[in-house]
């Protein structure tokens, strides 16, 4: 008989495991509390560091989709642990008895309201990265040429005071990447980065900081941004500090975007706690073993695949989404399961 | 107007609104790869001058780039274009070309400058 | 970070703001608003550091008049005492003054202004002590006073006249 498996979630990780787990030959359930597939790849325009179309890479991800189930608009009302399965009432009223769950639940962004001193929310200028990639996609950007234009690292990540003193490792090469591709649209204008450390750890990532210096003539000032106010004509005066030469800076902009940070997703916690999964200090779901065995979680049948683990680079993702699958192949089709 | 014996201290802080980029404009036209800097510090590091007078290539493309072109020329004064810097640069950067273009450039303003007093 | 039971939270707070808008005043959030205005006693007391006091509030005022308040309200009345006295000094040694054709942006505590809103006449609340002359807002404003009684005390003498600034109005 045909293991049935409960994929949570319909981003980059779910839609590659479940992909893969279709091939493998089981019967694979995927729900998505959104309307379409892709997650945060959806809401994206070109991934670093080569500037590849997100949606070819989202639709090369569909195209393999053929035979699982999908469920859009779907969530879990409740998760039981039975003796050997999991027992799943969904939001649709549809009930899943599964012989193995995985939780691709993903990411949420910081909410960077709550970094109340660079006025998002309050000041027109100030837009996160999400919003500068989704004007990027739609082809919504000012039609006001900006004269400059400024990119905050770190927003909600390596910050206690927000809650999260992690790294949220992907937004550097992000913040580069959007650099380049706003001095496209704009060449005339002065485009800052103000950060505290240049994660720069991938492949090709160095050749873009590279391009971005040499080609774009980004300039990065190693510094915080302390606050933003609006001036008298509308513009963004911002300041910060030049730690390289140790005197505080100020910097009219008219763009200023927000590097905001990768935070547990709120809905994949929910989940979590009907199964009492652990979580470490960080909010991220707790593995077997973060070397070895990250994408099997405590209880045995419960898999993870992506950002629920943690800040990932899509690569990585995909790579754990594939392990994941063969975790539970092995899990199903062994004798010693129990 | 009356002396009160206190005046209004200037500033320490940097403006980049004000800064004129003109010249290092100039400076990258003759000497591209000064914008693949990245402040390292492996030139001032490995600097010959730098044990006996202060000498900086990376603290002084920091203070061209913010408009503080009287002290960066100063700290390459001492410059005896040894040519150390050039070899440990890691990002492949003519540090010797590039210090003569800085002087070459930022001496002309301020050359300039006299001939207009 | 965020203190649940801060009137406003720590960045925008709204305690001031509260009061001017109860009062039916307009705000002006300008980017320098929550720069020290250089009191502090040591800086103000020794000549020595009157001068980095002074650019403190040089600072602010060169922030906020290209929006062109009409007012400025503080907490406590150190700060007027300052934004006050200092509009004078930069007059009298730069010749730059803040308000419309020559003469300050006038500084209250909000004590002051709810006497103000109140019907108090201004010269009980002690307005003539101002360095800015405060007439103008008063006019504005709409508040009748009577300007002949301004340097009388309570019982009808005079306290003396200070002498006119050079360039403060």
């Amino acid at each position: 008989m045909k293991k049935n498996i409960l994929v949570i979630g319909g981003g980059p990780a779910g839609l590659e495991a479940a992909s893969n787990l279709r091939r493998l030959g089981h019967n694979v359930i995927l729900i998505e509390k959104e309307k379409q597939l892709g997650g945060h790849l959806a809401k994206w325009d070109r991934l670093f560091p080569d500037g590849v179309s997100a949606k070819q890479t989202l639709d090369a991800l569909k195209s393999k989709m053929v035979g699982v189930n999908c469920f859009m608009e779907t969530q879990i009302q409740s998760l039981n642990v039975l003796d050997r399965s999991y027992n799943a009432i969904l939001s649709n009223g549809i009930t899943v008895l599964a012989d193995a769950v995985l939780l691709a639940s993903g990411f949420d962004l910081f909410k960077a309201r709550k970094k109340e001193e660079y006025g998002y929310g309050i000041y027109e200028g100030v837009i996160t990265n999400a919003d500068l990639e989704e004007a990027f996609r739609l082809g919504r950007l000012p039609e006001k040429k900006p004269q400059a234009i400024g990119f905050v690292h770190c927003v909600g990540s390596r910050d206690e005071k927000a809650g999260n003193p992690a790294c949220s490792k992907v937004c550097c090469a992000t913040a580069v990447k959007q650099a380049c591709e706003i001095k496209e649209v704009y060449p005339d204008a002065d485009v800052y980065c103000f950060y505290m450390d240049l994660r720069m750890f991938g492949r090709h990532y160095e050749d873009l900081y590279l391009k971005a210096q040499k080609q774009y003539d980004i300039r990065f000032i190693r510094g915080r941004v302390s606050e933003v106010a609006e001036t008298a004509d509308g513009r963004l005066q911002v300041k910060a500090e030049d730690t390289l030469s140790s005197r505080p800076l100020r910097v009219t902009l008219d763009l200023l975007v927000l590097m905001a940070g990768m935070r547990p997703s709120e809905d994949g916690r929910k989940i979590g706690k009907e199964l009492n999964l652990t979580t470490e200090e960080d909010g991220f779901f707790s593995s077997a073993d973060n070397l070895l065995d990250i994408q099997k979680s405590k209880l045995p049948g419960v898999f993870y695949a992506g950002a629920c683990t943690g800040p990932k680079t899509l690569p990585d993702t995909l790579h754990e989404a594939r392990s994941a699958a063969l975790e539970i192949d092995r899990y199903l089709t062994s004798d010693q399961r129990q | 107007m009356i002396d009160f014996g206190f005046t209004i201290s200037p500033s320490s802080r940097i403006n980049l609104d004000c800064i004129d980029r003109k010249s290092f404009a100039a400076l990258a036209k003759l000497e591209p790869d000064v914008l693949k800097c990245m402040a390292c510090g492996s030139c001032t590091a490995s600097c010959t001058a730098g044990t006996f007078v202060p000498t900086s290539l990376r603290q002084a493309i920091l203070m061209l780039r913010r408009g503080q072109q009287a002290q960066a020329l100063r700290l390459l004064e001492g410059c005896m274009l040894c040519g150390k810097c050039t070899m440990v640069c890691p990002r492949g950067i003519n540090t010797r070309n590039l210090i003569l273009s800085v002087q070459k450039v930022y001496s002309q303003d301020d050359a300039q400058k006299e001939g207009k007093r | 970070m965020f203190p649940s039971k801060g009137v406003g939270g720590a960045e925008y707070p709204y305690v001031l703001v509260g009061m001017i808008e109860a009062w039916g005043g307009e705000i002006v959030d300008y980017p320098e608003r929550r720069h020290c205005c250089g009191f502090g006693f040591r800086q103000y007391f020794i000549k020595g550091n009157r001068g980095y006091s002074l650019s403190n509030t040089h600072k602010k005022f060169e922030s906020m008049e290209p929006f062109r308040p009409d007012m400025i309200i503080t907490n406590c009345p150190g700060c007027p005492y300052f934004l006050d006295r200092w509009q004078y000094v930069i007059a009298e040694t730069q010749g730059r003054t803040y308000g419309q054709d020559g003469h300050g942006i006038p500084v209250f505590t909000y004590e002051e202004v709810a006497g103000l809103v109140m019907g108090y006449d201004p010269w009980d609340l002690g307005l003539q002590t101002h360095q800015v002359s405060v007439e103008p807002l008063l006019d504005k404003i709409g508040i009748p006073y009577d300007p002949a009684k301004k340097y009388l005390a309570k019982n009808g003498k005079n306290i003396g006249e200070p002498k006119k600034p050079h360039c403060l109005k």
